[in-house]
């Protein structure tokens, strides 16, 4: 189940996301006082993976960028969840060449001229599937360009490289729930345009872009998918990946 | 020269001397700035101190990010009577390539330099802002301050702290500036193998105040290229008041340009787009080097560099145009 953060048809969040706590709770509490068996467990529906940290830089000194939301109002809904026996799930996306500067993991960090100890989702979510976009911008992951630990100017990330980097975060943080998400839709058949520099690529390269997750994240034991609304196309995927790469998409 | 003259000067001087062996389709394509892509800047202080923090950013609106917090900066100013001093900037992403290298120590400067101060909003009284701290209050003539605002909307917006017996004041605003509407303009050139596709662009410029995690909207128009590189003329201004009037220039807004390389079926699509970035006018500990008398920026003119370089543009599109016709000709025989 899938707990609204906007309003509907508006772009303002549902409640103060400074803090005020009634409204999600509520709303939890009315899902949960309804009996039924299929409920295994509810998703932050807010993807941003900087929601914490722009709440501080609002709290500290009032330049912080919306979206975002108080860390203890997501700290109280997974209490609640876990008190009832249910998962708490996130799939923040994550389309940086900085993926330790999100609030996936905790960490310290400057905000407004001071060191700040910010918590990371992964500290309240049983889950976490990180979107890469690779899949809807491999223009941006191709011609990005960034500093190296070096100070020397680079261009282009490769899928690879960031999920390494998802990978060595996940060992220094020591932390067993942050995974990839596989990410895919109705391009794969019909060919579109890229997100990120709205260029027109063949379906083709939409299919291999859906296959380099297997080829990168395959070593992850949970996976989320996202395929459009069409499960076809998961299912066309599974039979592209078995034949060029020699592994299934699920 | 600008940099998107140098993009275009070096692609078309490729493609003038490659172009007899060049097999495959190549285009040119100026691209635009669509309304989720720009820049933010928002001009504040640290809260109750004498610290001027300036916040900037691209915007990059995918999904439900609205910035792109890779290129989050953070700049922090001190000012006197003697001018402004850059205390250094946060960068979110270190690996931003726009992230300044400093060897600035940006939480001892804080300390250093960081006082407690009430900050008091300007209302405007006839053709002055009076500026009322209860025992002492400042009155600035609008007409000292109006040419170093980028919109005379602005002054309705001015806040200000008092220290040794003189105002400082700046506009507590954010700036955004988004793509608005663009056309491809009738002057592509082709023969078959090479076209080059030009665009006329239209920039929204909204200016927004903060009210907790909310804004509001003060004004927003949309503007022209020419009208937004005059805009961008005029840098970001704090200024002081002790009856005598200072400006002194904090940082400005500049355009650069992004090359993306896309192949497909044969041909080579070569895309320049545009995108902003802050950057700062202040040396570290730097003083009056950075003041400027209201009698020196008070007329902005459309600088001559400009229309240098739009004849240079012309001209490099004749010559491909004439190279692409000797090249039919030759074709044809």
């Amino acid at each position: 189940m899938v707990i609204p953060y906007w309003k509907s048809y508006i772009p303002e969040p549902r409640e103060n996301p400074k803090g005020g706590n009634k409204y999600w709770l509520d709303w939890l509490n009315g899902v949960l006082s309804v009996n039924s068996s299929n409920l295994q467990g509810f998703y932050w529906s807010l993807e941003s993976a900087w929601m914490f940290v722009n709440y501080y830089k609002d709290v500290l000194c009032n330049q912080g960028q919306m979206p975002y939301v108080n860390p203890q109002t997501i700290d109280i809904l997974s209490e609640e969840i876990h008190n009832r026996g249910l998962e708490f799930i996130w799939i923040p996306h994550a389309k940086t060449y900085a993926l330790q500067n999100t609030d996936i993991w905790p960490r310290d960090y400057p905000v407004c001229g001071k060191d700040w100890s910010i918590p990371g989702g992964s500290e309240f979510f049983d889950l976490v599937f990180v979107q890469s976009n690779y899949y809807q911008c491999r223009d941006w992951y191709k011609n990005v360009q960034w500093t190296d630990e070096e100070g020397k100017v680079r261009t282009g990330l490769s899928l690879g490289e960031w999920v390494d980097m998802l990978t060595d975060i996940n060992r220094s943080k020591n932390t067993s729930n942050v995974f990839v998400e596989f990410e895919c839709d109705g391009r794969i058949l019909t060919g579109g345009d890229d997100n990120c520099s709205e260029i027109w690529h063949p379906s083709t390269e939409y299919k291999d872009r859906a296959c380099k997750y297997v080829e990168c994240s395959g070593q992850f034991i949970n996976r989320a998918y996202y395929f459009d609304t069409n499960l076809n196309n998961i299912n066309f995927m599974n039979g592209y990946c078995q034949e060029t790469l020699g592994e299934g998409y699920v | 020269m600008s940099s998107f003259l140098k993009i275009m000067a070096v692609s078309l001087c490729f493609l003038i001397f490659t172009f007899p062996l060049v097999s495959s389709n190549v285009k040119i394509i100026t691209q635009g700035l669509p309304p989720t892509r720009g820049i933010h800047v928002s001009v504040g202080t640290l809260p109750n101190s004498n610290i001027i923090f300036i916040s900037t950013g691209e915007i990059d609106a995918y999904d439900d990010v609205w910035v792109n917090p890779d290129t989050e900066i953070d700049w922090y100013y001190y000012v006197d009577p003697s001018g402004v001093r850059f205390l250094g900037a946060e960068c979110y992403t270190r690996a931003y390539s726009m992230c300044p290298r400093l060897n600035l120590n940006v939480s001892e400067n804080l300390v250093r330099f960081r006082t407690k101060a009430k900050l008091v909003k300007g209302v405007p009284v006839n053709d002055s802002i009076l500026f009322n701290f209860g025992k002492s209050a400042y009155k600035v003539p609008v007409s000292e301050i109006l040419p170093y605002l980028w919109d005379k909307s602005w002054v309705e917006y001015l806040w200000g702290y008092e220290i040794n017996d003189s105002l400082i004041f700046f506009p507590r605003i954010t700036l955004e500036i988004r793509g608005a509407n663009f056309r491809y303009q009738n002057c592509s050139i082709e023969n078959g193998s090479v076209a080059v596709i030009h665009l006329i662009q239209g920039y929204n410029v909204t200016y927004y105040i903060k009210t907790s995690w909310k804004r509001s909207k003060i004004k927003s128009e949309v503007i022209d290229q020419y009208e937004l590189l005059h805009l961008l003329k005029k840098p970001i201004y704090i200024f002081f008041y002790n009856g005598t009037f200072k400006a002194f220039k904090v940082g400005g807004i500049n355009c650069r340009y992004f090359t993306v390389l896309a192949t497909a079926n044969n041909s080579t699509s070569v895309f320049i787009s545009p995108s902003f970035y802050y950057s700062n006018m202040v040396s570290p500990f730097g003083s009056a080097n950075a003041t400027y008398s209201h009698s020196k920026g008070a007329n902005v003119t459309f600088p001559r560099q400009d229309k240098h370089e739009f004849w240079l543009l012309a001209a490099i599109l004749f010559t491909v145009a004439i190279t692409c016709l000797l090249c039919r000709n030759r074709k044809n025989m």
